[in-house]
């Protein structure tokens, strides 16, 4: 006889969970252990149940499915983890595909797809297929070059030039900022004019633009 | 003024409805497992068929793209 692969169901969502369970009982070779709605009591019941597979929702109220597998990850717990979600973003999969994850799934597929993603995982296979897998290593590999990219901009900029970045964000025109900073419009200008270009940017707006998307403001 | 983010207020929104849609959808599957084929299957199907639509414009949603009006 094989031996039932033990589930665990985490989703703050009561109803979706007793169903999803409801569903599960129907097959014999998987056994509910246990059901969680907070990171905290996924990360707690994980620990005490030893689940081999954790369907994971990825908004929790105390936090993320990726915070919860990640926690659960590193307690050393040999489980594969799927995320069951409603399609949020790719940043959101690329999260939980960095975390551990080994699938994602939209919990509004059918159950069929669900009960052989569970055997799949169980049997230590990675969910994702390779293009999704490839697009989203692009992607990472994209977001660490903005990381770099927005960690040597702010590393660039002197203490003054933020000064001034903070009040180029501002309607106040050359001359006010400096009165305010009790330097001349001329140095402002260039305080201004090396801003821009250390931003990469090719005008006032354009820098204030890049260095909010860069989380510099 | 609340403050609230309006865009997560929205996918906060759509998150519970796609929940109660997966809800639906797995009961609809359970009624499935039991029902022989006749009217009152169809009608189980037909369900399915209108959940699985309201899924698809959620997680349209959820990801930001489009809007529900685009999704139909």
């Amino acid at each position: 006889m094989t031996e039932t692969i033990r589930v665990m169901i985490v989703d703050d969502h009561a109803s979706f969970a007793e169903s999803l369970q409801e569903v599960l009982r129907r097959y014999t070779d998987l056994e509910v252990v246990a059901t969680a709605g907070t990171v905290a009591d996924a990360v707690k019941l994980a620990s005490e149940t030893r689940p081999r597979v954790i369907l994971m929702d990825q908004r929790l109220p105390d936090g993320s499915g990726t915070t919860a597998a990640t926690q659960v990850l590193a307690s050393g717990i040999d489980a594969s983890i799927v995320m069951l979600t409603g399609g949020g973003g790719d940043d959101e999969m690329l999260d939980a595909v960095q975390a551990g994850v080994s699938g994602y799934l939209l919990k509004t597929g059918r159950i069929a797809e669900i009960v052989e993603a569970i055997r799949r995982a169980a049997a230590g296979e990675l969910l994702i297929p390779a293009s999704v897998l490839s697009d989203l290593l692009r992607r990472a590999r994209e977001r660490t070059r903005k990381s770099a990219d927005r960690a040597n901009v702010a590393e660039s900029l002197t203490p003054r030039e933020r000064d001034v970045l903070r009040r180029m964000a501002t309607p106040e025109d050359a001359g006010a900022i400096a009165e305010s900073l009790g330097i001349s419009r001329h140095t402002v200008r260039g305080y201004m004019q090396t801003i821009i270009e250390k931003l990469g940017a090719h005008s006032r707006l354009e820098a204030v633009l890049r260095a909010q998307e860069m989380g510099l403001l | 003024m609340t403050g609230a983010d309006p865009d997560a207020e929205k996918r906060r929104v759509a998150h519970d409805l796609n929940n109660l849609l997966a809800t639906i959808l797995n009961y609809a599957e359970l009624l499935l497992d039991e029902l022989p084929a006749g009217q009152m299957r169809n009608d189980v199907v037909e369900i399915q068929d209108a959940a699985t639509k309201a899924a698809e414009i959620t997680r349209r949603m959820l990801a930001g793209g489009a809007s529900a009006h685009e999704a139909r």
